[in-house]
């Protein structure tokens, strides 16, 4: 096994850093020591002081080798089963060879149901507590497209007559403002397109929710609260895995099934066909054929941030 | 469930890319086990399936279904479509969707993204009889707490 604070052991270190981290370590390991060296204390909780211990230490899972890889996603699937009795898989795979995944959006089509938003709250562990929710369905009047008189509480029988529905999540630009500025590297793009956060990284500032201009990330304010019995259990590192108090967190256009071949949740749900998902790098996929044959736009093009999201009409 | 649908689509329309079959859905498929002659007379046999597709000037039972050979669908001329390949019927009329569906535009993808991609029959959404997507009280609440 690879030194799991490997890390933290290249980097060069000055005077101040090093009495920096002594500190803080000795703050950590004084908790440790209370547990791990209390004779009445049990096997499980000794285990599971010396996994939060080494949690506290991984490093950015984009600098991970494949090993500590492995560690890191064994040790998460080990404190949940330590905490909750229950067991989840967390994924680590990655991204597929000549695959850059690419959205399509049918305003015609969309009609309001909002089966897109319940699939996606249960298929990434979404706080239900606060209601944290990746996706919005704007309801517009007819011929109307600005988006602060849009309908974002709308709760009646859908669609209402003189009215259109347009949903908007995050949209994976190419060019991801909210990356710029994330002071810690805690969020990326990855090879396939998707941009992801390592929660163990975030730190919690909320720059990158200040940078998006599509309003796509989501904070966790509170300790996530997902009912045991709807917990799903399948799940990815940089996906829906259980987040913490204090972390950013986003669609990731379903990371734990797109990677597998299986499509977002959200489009799985939708019951009209509106959503489509696809290969970008594909040319005989759906979405390159919608990008060829419909006429598409995208939400904010003179930012510059290129989308991967496309929205159109029949 | 993927391998499942894989499993039961039948219909090439491309390499890798295959149509969700109809008939497995058809509770009473084949016709035959009760329409054994050829069917004379005006009367529906099947009075609970109310048409609402079209008017009655365009479109009645016989326009898709004839009154002979009741194992599949008929083509406005009168050649046999089977009703695995309902897509067929359908986009005689409604072409614009038809090729917007094959394309990726319109319809539903079952299977995943990736392939072997299975799309779902026109069928598969609209019921045939009363093809029109209905109003209905959302899934759950627009709001969210920011």
């Amino acid at each position: 096994m690879n030194n799991p604070f490997q890390i933290l052991q290249d980097k060069p270190v000055d005077r101040r850093t090093a009495l920096e981290m002594a500190v803080g370590m000795l703050t950590a390991g004084a908790g440790l020591a209370l547990t791990s060296c209390n004779p009445i204390a049990s096997a499980e909780s000794k285990e599971k002081a010396q996994l939060n211990w080494q949690e506290y230490f991984q490093g950015n899972f984009r600098l991970m080798s494949e090993d500590e890889k492995t560690t890191t996603v064994e040790r998460l699937e080990r404190l949940h089963e330590l905490n909750t009795g229950s067991r989840i898989n967390v994924a680590k795979s990655g991204p597929r060879e000549k695959v850059l995944f690419g959205y399509a959006f049918n305003i015609s089509k969309c009609r309001g149901y909002m089966d897109c938003v319940r699939a996606c709250v249960k298929e990434n562990n979404q706080d239900r507590k606060n209601d944290v929710r990746y996706i919005r369905i704007h309801e517009h009047k007819n011929g109307q497209f600005a988006f602060e008189e849009a309908n974002d509480e709308f709760f009646h029988d859908v669609p209402a007559a003189g009215h259109f529905y347009i949903g908007t999540q995050c949209f994976h630009c190419q060019k991801p403002p909210c990356v710029d500025v994330c002071p810690v590297s805690a969020t990326w793009m990855e090879p396939d397109g998707i941009v992801v956060v390592d929660y163990n990284w975030c730190i919690g500032c909320r720059y990158c929710m200040a940078a998006c201009p599509y309003d796509a990330r989501r904070f966790n304010w509170a300790d996530p609260m997902v009912p045991a019995e709807e917990l799903n259990p399948n799940q990815h590192y940089l996906g829906n895995r259980m987040r913490r108090k204090g972390v950013v967190e986003k669609c990731t256009f379903c990371i734990q099934r797109t990677r597998e071949g299986a499509n977002p949740a959200c489009v799985e749900a939708c019951p009209t066909g509106a959503r489509v998902f696809g290969n970008l790098l594909d040319p005989d996929s759906e979405i390159r054929w919608i990008l060829k044959n419909k006429k598409v736009f995208r939400l904010k093009e003179d930012l510059g941030t290129e989308p991967k999201f496309w929205y159109y009409m029949d | 469930m993927t391998a499942l649908l894989i499993f039961l689509a039948a219909t090439a329309l491309a390499d890798n890319l295959t149509v969700r079959p109809r008939t497995p859905e058809i509770v009473h498929y084949p016709c035959s086990t009760c329409h054994k002659d050829n069917l004379t007379g005006r009367r529906n046999p099947h009075p609970n399936i109310a048409l609402k597709h079209a008017t009655e000037a365009t479109l009645t039972c016989r326009t898709c279904h004839g009154n002979q050979k009741m194992e599949s669908l008929l083509s406005l001329n009168g050649k046999p479509i089977a009703f695995d390949d309902a897509y067929q019927l359908c986009g005689q009329c409604h072409s614009t969707q038809l090729k917007d569906w094959k394309g990726g535009a319109h319809g539903k993808r079952l299977s995943g993204w990736a392939e072997p991609r299975v799309i779902q029959n026109c069928t598969g959404c609209h019921n045939p009889h009363a093809p029109a997507l209905g109003k209905r009280w959302p899934a759950t609440r627009s709001s969210f707490k920011r």
